[in-house]
């Protein structure tokens, strides 16, 4: 038995029977790591005798009798949420050697959960970004093909990376623009993105306060259910925290799919895809549609205007929210001539191009000449994109569309930054609205890359949405045993 | 709307950044925002802004101290040894004030 | 009117004040930090994650905080908004870790809306100060610069307090509305009622030495009777009621005197020096900062619900407005010693508890308590808290109520009065009435002895009786006198004179 081939729900229950123990479990992606890890860059930090150590507690709690829900699963933390005592860098320079002496609520209620942590994995620097790239310490790379090194998509591109690999069970991701659903999308991964509010903030580094989303990748639907079990939950040090929660025991219940309204998104139609990502998704249509769905066109007048109107809002939030990283209290600090330019040049140093580059456009649209023409007009379209997500949900239960233009692609092509934003194309979206979307994957591509397509569904509608993910899965069948995609 | 290579130069010093101007060329930041300008002819008139997608208003915490007597862990990751042993966090002087 | 005169002509000064008070509660606006900020405590002992602007560290308001803000808008006579949002002032600072300040801005509606808060103008006249808005915000943390040569240290345990900002209103669309402070003293006058007023309702000790209280003053001139208001300058962060007159002055001149040579004035913010008493240009109005301001995503709108405001307004204690009134119109005080009697709740406490029921002793009090009580500060206990010395004897309420009560039975004069009062001033123990007891100071009510002492001062002054047979009455003070001299001073005044002038005719 390949034990990094289990699933979440499949470790669980050999976990459970006693059939395996969660040092053996954490062993072996221990070693998997040791053995691929490097190749993959999809850890920044690295965690073994934290891992360890979580297993033992677990394995003494199974000897009990009184194990937690996720008891003994290995998963990897996205750099960006602050563990007590380990390093946490959101990737960047300027946090380099940060250890935060407090623990983010998400990571928190991983360890309540048994949760075996292996190690904080890579991501772009500052959530900014979409093939993880910008992270200063070098892109995490695709298991698939892996001699093409493509990208294993962005912002949460080390997490997918090491889930698709086997590195681990599963792992956290945060999604601000798609940056859960597109790498999860590419990477043969289920990437969910919950209500804005349903998994708490605190102690996850800001990129953009209105639109970060902590939320679950796993390699299965049932297995992103069990994860954000976890997460989810109201939290009373995040302001923007809902009074909500989400709950799954071991499997998500089947929802029939007879009579129920699935909506496809009529401005999408005008959006160039490839070949494949069109005839994929036509497939699982066609399926929904055999087992009884009813398929309607819904409008979303302005969702191709969702990547502008993201891309003042974003930046604007993230120059305000990155300010804190000023080199007095902590991180880099390159001593200038004075405070000003010490200021300067800590912030040149520590921080890369792409969040510069967003800093200096976050700025420019909440200056004083341009609040009203830029940011107030954004988030008046923001507005508007949202009140048409309602009413569309007024004529169906669900939307699906795509979670890409096409598979991934390596990672040295030389996109402009405007192609690069253009990758989030289908996603902003939803982050705009603040409602679930949950990327699952939709088959193979002609060149034998996996592709994804989105189920999207009303705030708090998360477990449907989830469900209906899970038909999409088993109708497009895909492989994805890390033993299959990379080896033993 | 189009910025000047001044006007650029003057948010990168409201951010404390400092960008050469050859920089700044290449990030292309007047490419980004050109492409922002498509938002300007959506009609939103009487549309108001949505800030949040969060529906609820704000909650408000009880007046209970909570966090007391964290200086060292504070102090923890604090770049300038100096004002680390006398439990402050050193800056380059102010000269201003 | 205040006036300035000038070269050219007279002008009149329009003075608008951005007052902070520090709010008081337990713990800071968005942390759970100890607010009890004093510069005694260690530095960084009272900041929290949250304060020094940790990674993924997110502000959660203080409900104690907001009822604070309700309160001082209801002692300012205030709207409460019911709807109200927190944004970032953004801008780079060391003693500012978020590198934004929370705050409300003008653009937005504040906590507190349009209020009001009487003074009395330079003729002694009621006048009404408009409020624009108070709103709350954060305070920032304190830099110590004499700690070491090339370095400042920072403390973050005022970092995220809650400040209050109250501010005042000028009516630019009706100039001619005098709602607005015109002058230094009633600049002074209009901070002394904002104190009282946060004072009294337990908002904030407001105090200006311990910088619980600073003041951003904007001075504007213009022609006396101009349709126009002038430009304004601000002048940041005053700290004291004299510096603060004398930089409106010295900003109001130097106003003038640009004017008056062709000059303009500009719309500049400006720094006070406290030893030269002028102000100097701190930022030129094309250096002004671009603030960014935007609303905050990580907090949401503030929903006030009526029955909190309801609620607090239930708990209200009397404010000073209210209290004056009350002085004037039950008591029959003058404005003016309504005005003394109210400036701090403790002094209106004591007064209060002299008077006691008897409400014919507020007038003898309220003139004991101001010609000589305010003199000797040190005699009588207002603050508990003060540490005294156990020597001087304490002037308490009841003391002044029994010297006041003795007077109004004829029991002694006021001059016997006065000997009692310094009397204890000089330390002696004992009530007024045992003191007059101890020292012999009883008023002379038996009516044979003065109308001997009468008879005998008539038969020995004569020509003045004469004198003042043929019209000259105003000897009647001569013979009272003579006749007090002659009882020691222990005859009753009244008497005397009744007595003199039966006998005189
Ligand atoms: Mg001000
Ligand atoms: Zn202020």
């Amino acid at each position: 038995m390949n034990l990094t081939d289990l699933t979440i729900a499949e470790a669980l229950e050999k976990l459970k029977s006693g059939e395996i123990t969660a040092t053996e479990l954490t062993r072996a992606y221990l070693d998997r790591i040791e053995k691929f890890g490097d190749q993959l860059n999809c850890y920044i930090t690295l965690t073994p005798e934290r891992a360890l150590a979580d297993a033992a507690e677990s394995d003494k709690r199974y000897a009990a009798g009184n194990p937690l829900p996720l008891d003994g699963i290995p998963i990897g933390m996205k750099d960006l949420f602050a563990t007590r005592g380990i390093r946490t860098t959101a990737a960047s320079h300027i946090l380099e050697n940060f250890t935060p002496e407090y623990e983010s609520t998400v990571s928190q209620k991983f360890i309540d959960a048994g949760t075996v942590l292996l190690g904080k994995t890579n991501l772009d620097e500052f959530a900014m970004g979409t093939f993880s790239k910008t992270s200063f310490f070098g892109a995490p790379i695709s298991p698939y093909q892996i001699e093409n090194k493509l990208t294993a998509g962005g912002s949460s591109g080390g997490t997918t990376s090491a889930v698709a690999s086997g590195l681990a069970i599963g792992g956290t991701g945060t999604d601000t623009g798609g940056s859960i659903r597109f790498p999860a999308a590419i990477t043969g991964l289920v990437g969910m993105k919950p209500t804005y509010g349903l998994c708490s903030r605190w102690g996850c580094v800001a990129f953009a306060s209105s639109l970060d989303t902590p939320g679950p990748i796993a390699r299965t639907v049932d297995d992103a259910a069990l994860l954000l079990s976890a997460m989810a939950g109201y939290d009373e040090k995040d302001s923007t925290s809902a009074n909500a929660g989400f709950y799954v025991k071991d499997r998500l219940t089947q929802i029939g799919l007879n009579k129920l309204k699935i909506g496809v998104i009529k401005e999408f139609d005008d959006v160039e895809i490839s070949p494949d990502m069109k005839k994929l998704f036509d497939e699982r249509i066609e399926d929904l549609k055999k087992s009884g769905a009813e398929i309607i066109t819904v409008s979303i007048p302005n969702i191709l205007d969702a990547l502008a109107a993201y891309y003042i809002i974003a930046p604007a939030e993230a120059s305000s929210n990155l300010a804190r990283y000023d080199g007095m209290r902590y991180g880099l600090r390159v001593e200038g001539k004075d405070l000003i330019d010490t200021y300067k040049k800590t912030r040149a140093a520590g921080f890369g191009e792409e969040v510069q580059r967003r800093m200096v456009v976050g700025t420019a649209v909440l200056s004083s000449e341009s609040y009203e023409v830029y940011f107030m007009q954004a988030a008046r379209v923001r507005r508007l994109i949202a009140d048409a997500f309602n009413r569309a949900f007024e004529q169906c239960d669900l939307i699906v569309c795509p979670s890409s233009a096409g598979t991934a692609l390596p990672l040295d092509s030389d996109l402009s930054p405007l192609e690069y934003y253009a990758l989030d194309l289908f996603t902003v979206a939803m982050n705009l609205a603040g409602i679930p979307a949950c990327s699952v994957p939709c088959g193979l591509a002609e060149n034998k890359l996996p592709l994804g397509m989105q189920v999207v569904g009303r705030a708090f509608d998360d477990m449907r949405v989830l469900q209906l993910a899970k038909h999409i899965e088993e109708f497009a069948g895909l492989n994805n045993k890390p033993s299959e995609i990379m080896g033993k | 709307m189009s910025f000047s290579k001044q006007q650029l130069q003057k948010f990168a010093h409201l951010i404390r950044i400092e960008i050469s101007d050859e920089k700044l060329e290449k990030m292309k930041i007047d490419s980004v925002i050109e492409w922002l300008d498509k938002l300007q002819k959506i009609d939103t008139t009487g549309v108001e802004p949505m800030l949040s997608p969060v529906q609820h208003s704000l909650l408000r915490r009880t007046d209970v101290v909570t966090d007391k007597n964290i200086r060292d862990l504070l102090l923890k990751n604090a770049p300038d040894e100096t004002g680390k042993r006398a439990g402050y966090f050193a800056v380059p002087k102010v000269m201003d004030e | 009117m205040y006036t300035i005169k000038g070269k050219t002509g007279d002008w009149e000064l329009v003075i608008g004040l951005e007052t902070h008070i520090e709010v008081t509660s337990n713990s800071k606006l968005f942390s759970g930090a100890s607010a009890d900020y004093n510069p005694s405590v260690p530095a960084n002992t009272q900041a929290s994650f949250v304060d020094a602007a940790m990674p993924g560290m997110l502000p959660v308001l203080n409900e104690y905080c907001v009822e604070q803000a309700i309160r001082m808008g209801l002692g300012l006579n205030a709207e409460i908004s019911k709807r109200s949002k927190f944004a970032r002032k953004q801008y780079f600072y060391p003693d500012l870790p978020q590198g934004y300040q929370i705050s409300q801005p003008a653009e937005e509606p504040p906590i507190v809306g349009r209020g009001w808060v009487e003074i009395t103008d330079d003729d002694g006249n009621p006048k009404k100060i408009l409020i624009e808005r108070a709103h709350l915000e954060q305070d920032a943390g304190k830099l110590k610069h004499d700690a070491h040569p090339t370095k400042s240290m920072a403390d973050y345990n005022r970092t995220g307090v809650a400040l209050l900002e109250i501010v005042t209103f000028l009516d630019t669309k009706n100039p001619e509305n005098n709602s607005y402070i015109t002058s230094p003293d009633e600049a002074e006058k209009y901070l002394r009622q904002i104190r009282e007023i946060a004072r009294s309702l337990g908002v904030s000790n407001a105090n200006m030495e311990e910088g619980s209280m600073r003041a951003d003053v904007n001075v504007s001139v213009r022609r006396v009777g101009a349709a126009e208001f002038g430009t304004r300058t601000e002048t940041k962060n005053m700290v004291s009621f004299k510096f603060i007159k004398t930089a409106i002055e010295y900003e109001a001149r130097r106003q003038i005197e640009i004017i008056e040579n062709g000059g303009t004035v500009s719309q500049d913010t400006m720094h006070y020096n406290q030893d030269s008493g002028t102000t100097t240009v701190m930022r030129s109005k094309e250096d002004a900062l671009d603030y960014r301001y935007f609303p905050d995503p990580d907090l949401l709108p503030l929903i006030i619900e009526d029955d909190l405001i309801e609620r607090i307004r239930a708990t209200l204690p009397e404010l000073p407005s209210v209290r004056r009134a009350r002085y004037m119109s039950e008591l029959g005080l003058s404005e003016y010693d309504a005005a003394r009697l109210t400036e701090s709740v403790q002094i209106s406490n004591w007064f209060e508890s002299a008077v006691g029921d008897k409400l014919v002793r507020a007038k003898p009090i309220a003139n004991w308590m101001i010609s000589e009580l305010f003199a000797h500060p040190e005699n009588f206990v207002l603050d508990e808290s003060i540490q005294r010395d156990e020597s001087i004897r304490i002037i308490a309420p009841s003391d002044l109520a029994e010297l006041v009560d003795m007077i109004s039975e004829n029991e002694i004069n006021g001059k016997m009065a006065k000997d009692i009062f310094v009397k204890m001033l000089d330390g002696e123990t004992g009530s007024p009435k045992q003191i007059a007891d101890k020292f012999g100071l009883k008023q002379m009510s038996d009516t044979g002895a003065i109308v001997s002492a009468v008879d005998d001062v008539i038969a020995k002054n004569a020509s003045q009786v004469e004198q003042y047979k043929s019209g000259k009455v105003g000897l009647i003070g001569f013979f009272v006198g003579q006749v007090m001299k002659a009882t020691g001073g222990a005859a009753n005044p009244e008497v005397v004179n009744k007595i003199l002038k039966e006998k005189l005719g």
